[in-house]
């Protein structure tokens, strides 16, 4: 599989966050705080079996830190340096 | 809007409550205690509550027995006239409204005020489990005291038509077999499996300032809860209900706690009615009980697996499929297994106080607890919840399933766990 792109991972988190995390109403963009919008330790879960199995991509125990978890620009970045 | 099915996990507590019934135990109760910081106008709040339609639709709905091979239904009755009360006192929750009985053929809701010695006030929302969970309540208070009360029935409630098909029906099955296999015999269990009517209902509560939050998550961090501090809390609570065998000299075997999680989407508005929950299933053995970290590290595999396996919405098919039996065989399936006991103890994340509730009738909002429904058994509850930077980790306790000497010792030590604050030790 070749390497993903920053912006490829931060369009796929944003759709996947929209369709199966929160509700319509609510407004995201990759700089949104997670939290805030009522992402939880459930959905952290989820996202990270989301990138395990779109795009084969492991977070590293390591790097499993709140502060990666804060946005979907952070996110994406650690998902990105993963590879 | 007459009539409407009641949701899979309503249907299991309406199997609950039959026994709860014959025991003389309210254990579907559940309140939210929101402390004013000035004299609040009981008749002004009143007359607002009492004109609130969601408040109206929610007091007036009624479940009646089903004819054979009849789905549980909430059925609309005419207007209800339920009263708000206002009490003079400065116990947490005035004896009256804790003798109340709420249920499903006498209504499931209630509200009431009080005002405190010390002038201040408080407003405390009771209900039957069986009509909300506390995410719902939450979403219900936002439409009852905040600014925006406009009624829009699509809140209300959103039925979506269970699937029964082959695949649901296996994944059901798969989810009977995991929940039969993880709460397998030998289990500890915190009480005896007979209520005893002598048993006094206890609500303690601890409270983390700001900077202790941090500590807490630093130490969360510290223990490896990658995912989120709730795992931590539920290794340190694990952990001090261990120490409290230990004390007793019962021998310790293993935990199995099911942990509830709001279905709604992030963000959503409601639906308010139903209890719109899955659960994840942890089997803590005793082993990995022997310390913080291993317990954190067991927690965290069995939820990121449960998760992988989709296990939450097998278990939603389980709930819609047993929705059809009768409530005494539902009841029979449902505790057979471990004795007379469905959990060695319960845990919850609450939902947060919204933050659109600063203030009520134009009195600051000081303090505000969400406290679950403490079944019995267990007769052990434990509930996690933030309002406003600060952390409360409230504990409910039947004294026959924790004395209350035991309750500081279990007390104590989850401070020191969750600080991890070893110069207290």
């Amino acid at each position: 599989m070749g390497r993903i792109t920053e912006e490829q991972i931060k369009e796929d988190l944003i759709k996947f966050i929209k369709k199966e995390i929160v509700d319509p109403s609510v407004e995201l963009d990759q700089n949104t705080v997670l939290s805030e919008a009522g992402v939880d330790s459930f959905s952290v879960v989820e996202l990270v079996l989301f990138l395990e199995r779109k795009h084969g991509i492991t977070i590293g125990e390591k790097s499993m830190l709140p502060q990666n978890f804060r946005t979907v620009q952070t996110l994406a970045t650690c998902a990105s340096n993963s590879q | 809007m007459q009539t409407f099915p009641l949701t899979g996990f309503d249907t299991f507590l309406l199997a609950l409550e039959q026994q709860y019934n014959q025991n003389d135990i309210a254990g579907n109760t559940c309140y939210y205690v929101i402390d004013l910081e000035g004299v609040l106008d009981h008749e002004a709040l009143a007359d607002r509550i009492i004109s609130n339609e969601y408040f109206q639709v929610l007091s007036s709905l009624r479940y009646e027995k089903e004819k054979a091979l009849g789905i549980p239904k909430w059925h609309l009755r005419s207007k209800d006239t339920t009263r708000i009360e206002h009490f003079v006192t400065d116990q947490l929750i005035p004896q009256v409204v804790l003798d109340r009985r709420l249920g499903a053929d006498v209504g499931c809701l209630s509200l009431d005020t009080v005002a405190r010695s010390d002038g201040r006030s408080t407003v405390i929302l009771s209900w039957n489990h069986l009509l909300m969970d506390g995410y719902g309540a939450v979403l219900f208070l936002k439409r009852l005291l905040g600014s925006d009360d406009s009624f829009d029935p699509a809140l209300l409630m959103s039925y979506q038509a269970p699937v029964y098909n082959l695949s649901a029906f296996w994944k059901a099955t798969k989810a009977k077999f995991f929940i039969d296999y993880t709460s397998r015999p030998r289990l500890s269990m915190i009480s005896p499996p007979l209520y005893d009517v002598n048993s006094q209902e206890r609500v303690s509560v601890l409270d983390f300032d700001p900077k202790q939050v941090r500590q807490i998550e630093a130490a969360a961090l510290h223990s490896g809860a990658r995912f989120g501090r709730s795992a931590f809390f539920l290794a340190c609570i694990a952990r001090a209900v261990q120490s409290v065998l230990v004390q007793r000299g019962d021998g310790v075997h293993n935990f199995w706690i099911p942990v509830p999680r709001d279905n709604r989407r992030k963000g959503a508005l409601g639906p308010i009615i139903g209890n719109r929950l899955s659960f994840l299933f942890y089997r803590l053995k005793k082993k990995q009980m022997s310390s913080i970290e291993s317990c954190v590290d067991a927690i965290n595999n069995q939820m990121r697996d449960q998760i992988k396996h989709k296990s939450h919405e097998s278990y939603n098919h389980l709930m819609d499929f047993m929705k059809w039996l009768p409530l005494s065989l539902y009841y029979y399936l449902v505790k057979r297994r471990g004795g007379n006991a469905i959990a060695s103890f319960l845990f919850t994340v609450a939902a947060d106080h919204p933050s659109d509730l600063e203030t009520i009738m134009g009195q600051r909002v000081i303090n505000a607890l969400s406290l679950p429904a403490n079944a019995y058994p267990p007769g052990l509850t434990f509930a996690m919840m933030n309002f406003r930077g600060s952390l409360k980790l409230m504990i409910l306790y039947h004294t026959q399933a924790l004395s209350d000497a035991e309750y500081s010792g279990m007390a104590k030590q989850l401070q020191q766990e969750l600080l991890m604050d070893e110069s207290q030790g």
